[in-house]
């Protein structure tokens, strides 16, 4: 970045004002000259002045030498960041990838819910419809309605099948699924996990809810750099990177987690994959390798 | 350019590149850091979203200048809806302290950021000379060069000033 660029005009030969010609204009001090033999090798000024209230391209130059002595006498402090803030931007960003990308599977089931949440700046709306936590907790009866999600799956192939076959191969695989379909373990959400921080990373997640009403988050690393002097950590955050909650370490491949129980999803709508080092620190690193919004399964 | 192909790596060295300079324009332009932090949020999410727009012929850095000047604007328009609402706080007040137009900022800014890339001396120079107003001969002493060798750093260092500033005008 230090290379010296080439002056504006070595010589006036076409007519134009040099730069130090118009550094002298700007600043007077410039022109000032110790002996007078450099003085005669100066044109004299007014010739330039009379340039510049003819040539409009040297005049704007002037202008812009101008103000930036102007500028250069207050000067602005430089500041970098904070290092989590590219974060914030990279869940934003991948939340709109996600948001154009995926329409065009199925546009009606996803564009439905969204019209809840008006487009704002950072669109992790469709995110929300996993639901909130506590309304499950309300009562055992009361079921989001994409829970009837196997039912009505073994219903439509129940009309291709015959209802008889359908409920033998049920009954084959598991007869407690037949009799309670809803207390078998249940897609809740899922989350493709975009590259962010590292190019070759992909992986995915998946929420289920047990049997037993415990959510786990496994998180699948297909493809991600070596972690050397460092491990992966898995996060569940708001689409700013303002509000996490650690599940922990991660390896390559299948890592299975419990969700804290009581924790509203609609805050912590993010997936996360951070890179940590062994400082000790508990905080996120701040670089994030993969990242991405949790989705209903159903879009 | 890739992130105009839709490549959020691209997009991460963008902002590796300028996060820096918009940042700090934010700071200078809004003197409060958590809004310099969103508004810097918001001009790379911008940016992502409005990267078809952008014209490949032109410095990405101008294009950046242009939204963040965006961005502040609707910052300094929703604090004066905010100081409009009867109970506007000292905290706003506070913020919508002596504000300088936004041309000014960016001007000092982008003035900083050049100094920073063109290294020494002259970036010493245009701020001993600028920035401290020191007479050139003063300078010259001190950095034991010939006056000539100060003015003519001079000549370069503000003429590459002007071409930022021209750059990051409109």
């Amino acid at each position: 970045m230090t290379e010296q660029i080439p002056p504006r005009n070595v010589s006036s030969s076409d007519g134009h004002l040099t730069d130090e010609h118009l550094a002298i204009l700007a600043d007077p001090r410039l022109g000032r000259t110790e002996t007078t033999a450099e003085q005669a090798h100066q044109p004299p000024p007014f010739a330039q002045r009379e340039h510049l209230t003819l040539c409009g391209p040297c005049r704007a130059a002037f202008e812009a030498t101008e103000r930036a002595l102007e500028a250069l006498r207050d000067p602005a402090a430089l500041h970098d960041p904070p290092a989590e803030l590219w974060d914030r931007i990279a869940a934003g960003i991948a939340a709109i990838s996600e948001e154009t990308r995926v329409p065009g599977q199925s546009a009606s089931d996803r564009d439905r819910p969204m019209d809840d949440h008006p487009a704002r700046d950072r669109p992790m709306a469709s995110v929300t419809e996993l639901g909130p936590r506590q309304r499950r907790r309300a009562g055992t009866e009361e079921r989001p309605p994409r829970r009837l999600w196997i039912p009505l799956a073994a219903a439509a192939a129940g009309a291709v099948l015959g209802g008889a076959a359908v409920a033998a191969l049920l009954a084959q695989n598991d007869a407690a699924e037949v009799q309670a379909p809803v207390a078998v373990t249940t897609v809740v959400g899922d989350a493709t996990l975009e590259p962010v921080a590292a190019e070759d990373f992909t992986g995915r997640a998946e929420m289920v809810e047990t049997e037993a009403g415990d959510l786990e988050l496994t998180v699948e690393i297909s493809a991600a750099p070596d972690p050397e002097a460092g491990y992966f950590e898995v996060w569940l955050r708001d689409a700013e990177g303002t509000q996490l909650i650690s599940l922990g370490s991660a390896t390559a491949g299948a890592t299975t987690f419990t969700v804290p129980a009581g924790i509203d999803l609609s805050q912590y709508p993010v997936v996360d994959v951070s890179h940590e080092h062994f400082d000790g620190d508990p905080t996120h690193s701040g670089t994030t390798l993969g990242a991405g919004p949790m989705e209903d399964p159903d879009s | 350019m890739r992130f105009a192909a839709g490549e959020p790596a691209a997009m991460h060295d963008l902002y590796r590149q300028h996060a820096s300079f918009v940042f700090s324009l934010c700071m200078a332009a809004l003197r409060h850091r958590q809004d310099a932090e969103d508004a810097t949020q918001q001009v790379f999410t911008r940016a992502w979203r409005s990267r078809e727009s952008y014209d490949p012929t032109q410095p990405t850095g101008a294009w950046l200048t242009g939204i963040t000047r965006r961005v502040i604007a609707d910052v300094f328009a929703r604090r004066e809806r905010d100081l409009q609402t009867a109970e506007a706080g000292a905290d706003v007040m506070a913020r919508n302290g002596p504000t300088q137009p936004t041309d000014a900022v960016v001007d000092r800014v982008v003035v900083q950021q050049s100094l920073r890339q063109l290294g020494p001396p002259q970036d010493e120079i245009i701020r001993l000379a600028y920035s401290e107003d020191l007479p050139l001969r003063t300078i010259a002493e001190r950095l034991e060069m010939p006056l000539g060798t100060v003015k003519s750093h001079v000549h370069r260092g503000l003429a590459r000033m002007r071409e930022s500033l021209e750059v990051h005008s409109d």
